[in-house]
């Protein structure tokens, strides 16, 4: 498994907290580092846990955490429903990281689809995404198959070598039912695949345009 | 004269390589500030951008692109104004200004923006590419830098953001 560095912001007061957080994310082999700076309350994991998995571990503590940042020459992310992340770690892999909530228990497919457009939902985004060059197997922007638990929620973390971040930016990202018989199963939800913040360059904890602090939109509700 | 003018238009769009697209909406539900927008980039580099919003308080509305197209946190997320050259904010006709400084949309009585513009500095590729970046759509004018207030110079203190979402890719041909 790739390991990748995540920046957290995690509301921190005194050097008690650090403990705190230090000790949430011990005992997991698949974490390889943690790196806790009290002053701009950041909190960098390298490991190969999904972000989910550590947003838990952090949350354990009964602080509020929010993601600040992926490592990586670039990072991108897609908002559907609760939210789908994905992230380049390295030259030759791609990893996609992500949470969608409100499924029935079941298998769906993922994929990435040609364009970014929602004037028409998941409609207008086109076809799974297969740029003529391509020497891959596979349809290029297929991605497999996840599955959805009993609570509805399907978390996942792919890695995937066929996929460069710089080739779907600006495309969509979408959730849908199982194929049948070459059938393409009907798309769910979808979202425009967007450039992120990497490591570091997030550090702003309020918003200058209205003074909303980032722990108020952590507080919010997601809908 | 119409000849001529329905023969151009069709020339721009036979022409154009490149496009993008957004589909506008506020996540915070304070504004419900929506519309649709396309980005074509025509030959010889300039952008032509055209749409509606719908929603608006009558006159002018700050218009940029930011740097990020992430939604996590609503339009709070998107980060500053697109800046690769760190330059101070300006106006869409000024040498010193933001690459995503694209100035106002200018709504109606009835709160409807017809947007209809081109601009020349940014790109669908290269340095000043804004797909996978956002446009927002702010509660108040644009002062193009020339308010006087210190927030003129960074973001034209436009105020909240009543709309956003993330440029797409439309055609790529």
């Amino acid at each position: 498994m790739s390991r990748t560095k995540i920046e957290f912001a995690v509301q921190m007061t005194c050097n008690s907290c650090v403990e705190a957080v230090k000790k949430s994310l011990e005992n997991a082999s698949e974490i390889k580092s943690v790196d806790v700076n009290l002053d701009t309350g950041s909190v960098v994991v390298d490991s190969s846990l999904s972000t989910l998995d550590l947003q838990k571990r952090l949350e354990s503590t009964g602080r509020k955490v929010a993601v600040r940042g992926y490592a990586g020459s670039i990072a991108a992310v897609s908002i559907i429903e609760a939210g789908d992340k994905s992230v380049q770690a390295t030259p030759d892999v791609c990893i996609i990281d992500g949470t969608v909530d409100g499924l029935k228990p079941g298998p769906y497919q993922i994929s990435v689809h040609e364009a970014g457009d929602l004037s028409r939902g998941c409609e207008s985004v086109g076809d799974i995404y297969h740029p003529d060059k391509t020497c891959s197997q596979r349809l290029y922007g297929n991605l497999g198959t996840v599955k959805a638990e009993a609570g509805g929620r399907a978390a996942f973390r792919l890695e995937d070598d066929t996929l460069k971040l710089s080739d779907i930016i600006g495309r969509s990202f979408v959730i849908a039912e199982k194929p049948e018989e070459n059938r393409e199963g009907r798309r769910l939800a979808c979202g425009v695949i967007a450039r992120s913040a990497g490591l570091f360059q997030n550090p702003k904890t309020i918003c200058a345009c209205d003074g909303v602090t980032l722990w108020d939109e952590v507080s919010k509700p997601r809908l | 004269m119409l000849t001529f003018a329905v023969l151009s238009t069709f020339l721009l769009y036979a022409f154009a390589e490149k496009s993008a697209v957004v589909n506008l909406s506020d996540p915070s539900g304070e504004y419900n500030v929506t519309g649709n927008i396309i980005f074509t980039q025509l030959d010889n580099g300039i952008v032509n951008i055209t749409g509606t919003v719908t929603g608006l308080t009558p006159g002018n509305h700050g218009f940029h692109i930011h740097n990020l197209g992430n939604l996590e946190d609503g339009c709070t997320s998107t980060g500053a104004h697109f800046n690769p050259h760190n330059l101070t904010h300006g106006g869409p006709t000024d040498t010193i200004r933001h690459v995503g400084d694209l100035g106002n949309i200018v709504a109606s009585n009835e709160g409807v923006s017809v947007i209809n513009v081109t601009d020349n500095i940014i790109a669908l590729e290269g340095l000043h590419n804004i797909i996978g970046r956002a446009v927002v759509v702010h509660a108040l004018e644009d002062d193009l830098g020339r308010g006087g207030v210190p927030d003129s110079i960074l973001t034209g203190n436009a105020g909240a953001r009543a709309s956003c979402g993330v440029i797409g890719i439309l055609n790529d041909e």
